[in-house]
């Protein structure tokens, strides 16, 4: 029995339909049709997001490129001139790129060669690797830190929370760059570049995932299959990894994939400035540094790394759009708000009045407050109009 | 209210003495003698190098240091001299204003385009104008600072020659473009914000009532939406502030403006702990209050906000 | 980089010493401090746009005019802080700029008013023809998952100074036909057929003519109170502004209507509160306000979408004691939409049944509500749980029932739940404790229901929340079978809790979405270690059929299922353990009727199965009655009457007990008629105020 009737469905037809909305609604289930899960349901939504998808395509095969053509660590690459000075080298084209030139596609040197001579193109090449080793690993320190941090706060509140927020605080006061600069050059000498950089970098930039996860966590507390799971006697730990971690990868994932653009902006700045990645090892913002002096004699020589570090952040963000696109579907259900920038900013008073308000706002409510609570955002009938109220 | 104001005070020294102990750590931790590379190639006598350290404390424990350079900075305004002499406190003046205006200039560009460029992003959602306004700020956001100042200052600077690329010279003119540049990726996340939010607050309750007495469209959207929209914008705004404040120093060394950004910089790669120092507890204290002020400004824009 | 002093004019040397008298920090300092703290001052006085306005001004002005004498003087001032004044001038200046822009888009430009000839004829007209009217309206929707017909073919007509009232529960299209009279469908929306409002189409009109009529010919009055009213705004300021849009009144006029609109709705001493934030009224004085704004230009039409759903049952009561009231001062008609026949019995001269987007009864309030003839009607009103009067034939009791079935004597039944002088406290955001729950002792035997009821703020939901240790207990005793929950920690807690299910009332966040319903189900297992796998696998199934879902949806999700589907998962959840105790808060309570009585039915079989004693939270004396054995009367947490359940509701003892009751409205308009009139007695004879 469906629910799809023509207009002009006449009176007896409606009396030999189903006559009760419990009944409708469970003739539904016994269609059988496929069962997503919301991971799934994510996916397809995440997979549909054109922009996404096209950066998704462009970085992989930046990141192929980067590591596969100037090779990494002891694995050789297939690209013929090294990064640094090699032997015998000279000076091909004038030092311009070879690319479209003279009827040549990429001839020796497609990103031209510096003064030195050294072939740009293994150059930024290599920069490339770095700056993304650089994102992807903060990314991955900062998170971890920030999770562990931010869930343990918002779960046990109370003195942990207080004292761990105010840990945050002090990191958050000292300006990144200064402490960023600082720290690159406390690291400068290290081997194994650049993951002591990454490492350090990843240890100051922990805060803004911190105080989301915290938020996030807060808000998931008042869930009711949360206070399901307390009343039935399930460990804090279990309710952390089971029931909020899951439901907060959405908000983690989004943070991360910014935080990785974040940090090779942030990298490439403090290359520039000669505090991040030191030579003989390169990095974009490096290159773009080197480049800056020569900008109207050979100006390829800064806008070529620069039109990278552009590609591949604008790719990154576009990825973390597609992905935020896809764990909070427009349609949001009205009366839950996620935590966004305002609680990652989290100045304290505005989030203690904001609670308060929360709490207020519980308070008055009469029992039936199932009218202003969520719809399901997949119901086909809830996301039809806004005035939807009861279910 | 004031005594909501006075224990925020209170709590900033904790935070204060935290911050600036973690930096002075930091710079302490560095490797190298600072005195040593003062005199660089000249050779010093061992007992100059000694008296020098004296002077500068060098020889005491760490924490001993710092307590006298915070007694120091806050009893006597004397934020110590550098190891040439000058006082870092004739610094901070020099550079101060420069930063400052840079950064004020940035926060008015912020305001102005960035809500101008929200409010219609959510007015004219899903239009045309709406796609630009979004896909302007995705691009905004992703180019590094130093492309934006290097193109200003090509297309505007040079090429057309309307503003001046470089100095101060030319008063407040000469912030433009630096301005424009500090300020355009928060433009990005101010439009951002401001337009999901109001888009949200389109969505309420209180919009539909006043839509059902009958108000126009364009009343409604600033009357009703905008100001519920603006709190969690004016946060943002207060906290970008204080980070500028703090990372002004690419913009400073590409406009050539002598500001303290790029002054600390200069301080960290020369190892002048007290300029670092110095400058760092400054911004740190701009940090708490700014905090502070915009929580007041907070509570004066939302009624139901009320500390006690 | 270049060095540190390459670009400092050389009016100032920074090698030589500062000689000028005045530091020049101190006025630049001052001219920011200084205006700052007026514009804090300012702030408390005016009107938003115009204080913000006059702050940047003199933040604006002020450095610049500190800085003036400086300047004037020729004093070697430091160059970078006249540049950082003359920038915060500028800056201030352009934001005042904006401000003022955007004060001059809100200012108030009325739509024009109708001509005198043209309001006479309507008037003329009015008398005959009517207030509203809807002619083969359909509405459809375009989603992502097609086109929906939200409502089809719906024809009725409301007459001036007549309530009629829509009934239908979810997806029944009843919300929608309203938003079509007054054109405020969304933009994903279609609307077909004719929609008259006083002779005029308003389905043919533009914006500018809709706008016209919204607020001024026909209003609407909303569910939701708490948001409905802007929380920045004053209530003054939301009050008058229909008034002004629509040219009513201005001004001083506008606002000393305004209170006496207040004063017509109820609220005191209008005059001062006129000038407070809604946030400062409760529930039932917001929903006040928002009809006081709904009548203020004099409509002939007010459509109040389930106006009373969100209040508690004696503000309900006087809301629509209310809403008659106004009916006759002002002979407006009414469209009320509910679900709740009692609401229907109380106030509507017609009704109108819908089901599914279509109309499939309608007719006088009486016809229908005591001889419906459509099955879905009969249905819609056998579901309603009613609250049996004195005298009525008795409704049969859980226990009854099981005493009925096996009619051996029981031993001493085991008390399971027991709390003695329960005190409950919150920690307030100073960490100090505030009381909400003062001094409650109950007991409950195996196998009954004890009802909690009362009013939102009373403590029930508090109470359940201590049973299931969700929340620490300030004083007294708290025995789970014989121990006290409080006392316990660690292991020994956890082995206690095995014997509590808890049914939660929001179906939509009470099953995790990311667990299949399977895993949901056999949680608790899981938590107490409790069963291999295929032993848990087996118990889902059998609890499935228990609730009676089919055994497919074990591997389905939580987003799949429907409300009722969903509070039967909950209750699955609940049994698997098979629990002593079973702590159910408000349950049903955001269900739709027909849904909630099949759960309620389910849920009476699954307590005569597995007796357990069960806490039942709830607003609605009906489902209690349908439910309980005891019954506790709850307020401002602490207990004004407890006993059994005939008792309690047949014959009432307290003063709160009786109102409650009395407030509950039946679904027998004739009925319905006398209780009011005894309600009103009642409030008279209690000494309250009758609105």
């Amino acid at each position: 029995m469906s629910n799809d009737q023509s207009p002009e469905q006449s009176n007896e037809g409606l009396e030999q339909q189903m006559v009760d909305l419990a009944e409708v609604e469970d003739a539904k289930l016994s269609e059988t049709h496929q069962s997503y899960s919301q991971n799934q349901l994510i996916r397809r939504r995440f997979f549909g997001h054109i922009p996404a998808m096209i950066s998704l395509v462009v970085v992989t095969i930046i990141t192929v490129t980067a590591f596969t053509s100037v090779g990494y660590g002891i694995i050789p690459g297939w690209w013929p001139h090294p990064f640094r000075l090699p032997q015998g080298a000279e000076l091909v084209n004038g030092g311009e790129p070879t690319m479209f030139d003279d009827g040549r596609i990429f001839g020796p040197h497609p990103f031209g060669q510096d003064s030195l001579p050294r072939d740009i193109f293994a150059r930024v090449m290599r920069g490339t690797q770095q700056s993304l080793i650089i994102g992807v690993v903060v990314a991955l320190v900062s998170s971890v830190m920030g999770i562990l941090i931010g869930a343990v706060a918002g779960y046990f509140r109370g003195k942990i929370e207080a004292v761990l927020m105010t840990l945050t605080d002090f990191v958050i006061v000292v300006p990144l760059l200064v402490i960023a600069a600082i720290l690159g050059q406390f690291v400068s000498g290290m081997p194994f570049p650049p993951f002591p950089l990454a490492i350090v970098l990843g240890i100051v930039s922990w805060t803004g995932m911190a105080r989301l996860v915290r938020a996030e966590v807060l808000s998931l507390r008042e869930k009711e299959y949360v206070s399901a799971a307390v009343a039935m006697g399930a460990s804090p730990w279990r309710i952390i990894r089971k029931h909020m971690l899951p439901n907060a990868v959405g908000v983690i994932i989004v943070n991360a994939s910014f935080t990785v653009a974040a940090v090779i902006l942030l990298e490439s700045t403090l290359s520039y400035l000669g505090m991040g990645v030191q030579p003989p090892e390169v990095s974009l913002g490096m290159l773009v540094s080197e480049g800056e002096v020569a900008i109207n004699t050979r100006p390829h020589l800064f806008w070529i790394p620069g039109i990278f570090i552009l590609i591949i952040v604008l790719c990154v963000n576009f990825i973390g759009d597609g992905l935020r696109d896809a764990f909070d579907p427009h349609q949001q259900r009205k009366g839950e708000r996620r935590p966004g920038l305002r609680q990652a900013l989290g100045f304290r008073g505005t989030s203690m009045a904001q609670s308060r308000q929360a709490g207020q706002l519980g308070l008055d409510t009469a029992g039936r407050t199932g009218s202003s609570l969520a719809t399901d955002s997949t119901d086909p009938k809830a996301n039809i109009f806004r005035f939807r109220r009861k279910k | 209210m004031t005594g909501y104001i006075i224990r925020r005070m209170l709590q900033f020294i904790p935070v204060v003495i935290a911050a600036t102990l973690i930096v002075y750590a930091m710079v302490f931790l560095m490797p190298g003698d600072p005195i040593r590379a003062l005199s660089g190639d000249r050779p010093m006598s061992p007992q100059v190098l000694e008296t020098l350290r004296e002077q500068y404390n060098l020889n005491d424990p760490f924490l001993v240091q710092y307590a006298k350079y915070m007694w120091g900075v806050f009893t006597a305004g004397d934020f110590g001299t550098t190891f040439q002499g000058r006082p870092v406190l004739d610094i901070i003046q020099q550079g101060l204003p420069i930063t400052v205006t840079l950064a004020l200039v940035a926060l008015s560009f912020q305001i102005v385009i960035g809500v101008i460029a929200g409010v219609l992003a959510a007015v004219y959602k899903d239009s045309f104008l709406d796609r630009m306004v979004q896909v302007s700020l995705v691009i905004v956001v992703a180019v590094p600072t130093l492309a934006i100042g290097f193109l200003l200052q090509l297309t505007f600077g040079l090429n057309l020659e309307w503003f001046p690329i470089a100095g101060t010279r030319e008063g407040l003119v000469s912030y433009v473009l630096p301005g424009i540049t500090l300020g355009a990726v928060s433009t990005g996340i101010v439009a951002r914000m401001l337009r999901s939010e109001l888009v949200e607050a389109l969505q309420s309750d209180y919009v539909r009532t006043a839509t059902a007495k009958g108000m126009r469209r364009s009343r409604v959207v600033v009357r009703h939406g905008l100001r519920n929209s603006l709190i969690p914008v004016v946060t943002f705004l207060g906290a970008d502030l204080a980070t500028m404040l703090g990372g002004t120093v690419v913009v400073e060394t590409i406009f050539n403006l002598t500001g303290l950004g790029g002054q600390i910089f200069r301080s960290i790669q020369a190892q002048e702990n007290t300029v670092v120092v110095g400058i760092v507890t400054l911004f740190v204290l701009f940090y708490v209050v700014l905090n502070l002020v915009v929580d007041l400004l907070y509570a004066a824009i939302d009624p139901r906000i009320r500390y006690d | 980089m270049s060095a540190d002093s390459s670009q400092v004019p050389t009016t100032q040397d920074p090698a030589t010493e500062q000689t000028t008298a005045t530091n020049p920090w101190l006025p630049a300092v001052l001219s920011l401090i200084i205006p700052g703290l007026g514009q804090m001052a300012v702030l408390k006085q005016r009107e938003f746009g115009l204080k913000l306005l006059i702050a940047w001004l003199v933040i604006a002005v002020g450095p610049t005019m500190v800085m003036m004498p400086l300047r004037i003087s020729g004093t070697d001032v430091n160059r970078g802080a006249v540049t950082l004044a003359d920038t915060v001038a500028l800056a201030g200046i352009g934001i005042g700029v904006l401000i003022a822009v955007f004060a001059a888009v809100t200012a108030y430009r009325t739509a024009e008013p109708v001509s005198e000839a043209v309001a006479a004829e309507r008037a003329a007209d009015a008398a005959e023809q009517p207030a509203l009217s809807f002619q083969n309206v359909g509405v459809s929707f375009n989603t992502e998952f097609g086109t929906v017909d939200a409502v089809k073919g719906v024809s009725f007509d409301v007459m001036p100074g007549e309530v009629v009232a829509v009934v239908g529960e979810s997806g029944s299209g009843k919300s929608v036909t309203s938003a079509a009279a007054m054109g405020l469908i969304p933009q994903n929306g279609t609307v077909t057929g004719r929609a008259f409002l006083n002779g005029q189409e308003t389905t043919t009109m533009d914006a500018a003519q809709l706008r016209r009529l919204r607020g001024s010919e026909v209003s609407m009055v909303f569910q939701e109170p708490m948001t409905a009213l802007n929380p920045v705004l004053k209530v003054s300021d939301q009050l008058v502004e229909a008034m002004q849009v629509h040219g009513v009144a201005f001004g001083k006029d506008a606002l000393a209507k305004g209170v006496e609109l207040l004063e017509l709705v109820g609220i005191p001493d209008a005059k001062q509160r006129i000038h407070e934030y809604p946030h400062q009224f409760s529930g039932g004085q917001r929903q006040r306000i928002v009809i006081a704004i709904a009548i203020s230009c004099n409509p002939s039409m007010i459509i109040a979408d389930e106006p009373t759903t969100a209040l508690d049952v004696t503000v309900q009561a006087e809301i629509l004691d209310l809403l008659r009231r106004l009916k006759h001062e002002i002979d407006t008609g009414i469209l009320l939409i509910t679900h709740n026949m009692g609401v229907v019995a109380d106030m509507a001269d017609r009704v109108v049944v819908m089901f599914q987007g279509q109309v499939v009864e309608s007719g006088s309030s009486e016809e229908i509500l005591l001889q419906p003839e459509h099955p879905y009607t009969r249905r819609l009103l056998d579901a309603m749980p009613t609250l049996h009067q004195k005298g009525d034939v008795q409704g049969v009791s859980a226990k009854d029932r099981r005493e009925a079935a096996q009619p051996t004597t029981a031993p001493e039944q085991e008390t399971v739940i027991e709390g003695k002088n329960l005190a409950l406290a919150y920690r307030n955001n100073r960490g100090k404790p505030v009381r909400v729950v003062e001094d409650v002792s109950f007991a409950v035997p195996k196998g009954e229901i004890l009802g909690l009821v009362g009013e939102s703020g009373s403590g029930k939901s508090t109470i359940a929340k201590a049973v299931l240790g969700l929340l620490d207990v300030d004083e007294g005793e708290l025995l789970i079978r014989g121990r006290n929950l409080p006392a316990l920690k660690g292991a020994e807690r956890k082995v206690a809790r095995r014997e509590i299910g808890v049914v939660f009332q929001d179906p939509a966040a009470s099953l995790d979405p990311r667990f299949p319903i399977g895993d949901i189900i056999t949680e608790p297992m899981v938590v107490h270690k409790v069963g291999s796998p295929k032993d848990r696998k087996a118990r889902a199934a059998e609890l499935l059929e228990a609730v009676k879902l089919p055994a497919g949806v074990i591997n389905r999700f939580p987003h799949e299922l429907s409300g009722g589907q969903r509070q039967r998962i909950s209750i699955a959840r609940a049994l698997s353990l098979s629990p002593s105790i079973l702590i159910a808060d408000e349950p049903t309570s955001a269900l739709d009727v027909s849904v909630q009585a099949r759960v309620l039915e389910m849920f009476a079989e699954l307590q005569e199965q597995y007796a357990f004693a069960c806490l039942f939270v709830s607003h609605d004396l009906a489902v209690v009655d349908q439910l309980a054995d005891q019954i506790m009367v709850l307020e401002k947490g602490r207990v004004v009457e407890q006993g059994h359940k005939e008792q309690i509701l047949r014959d009432p003892q307290m003063g709160y007990t009786k109102r409650l009751l009395a407030a509950a409205p039946v679904p027998d308009p004739r009925q319905q008629d006398e209780r009011r009139a005894a309600r009103q007695q009642l409030w008279e004879a209690q000494g309250l105020t009758a609105t």
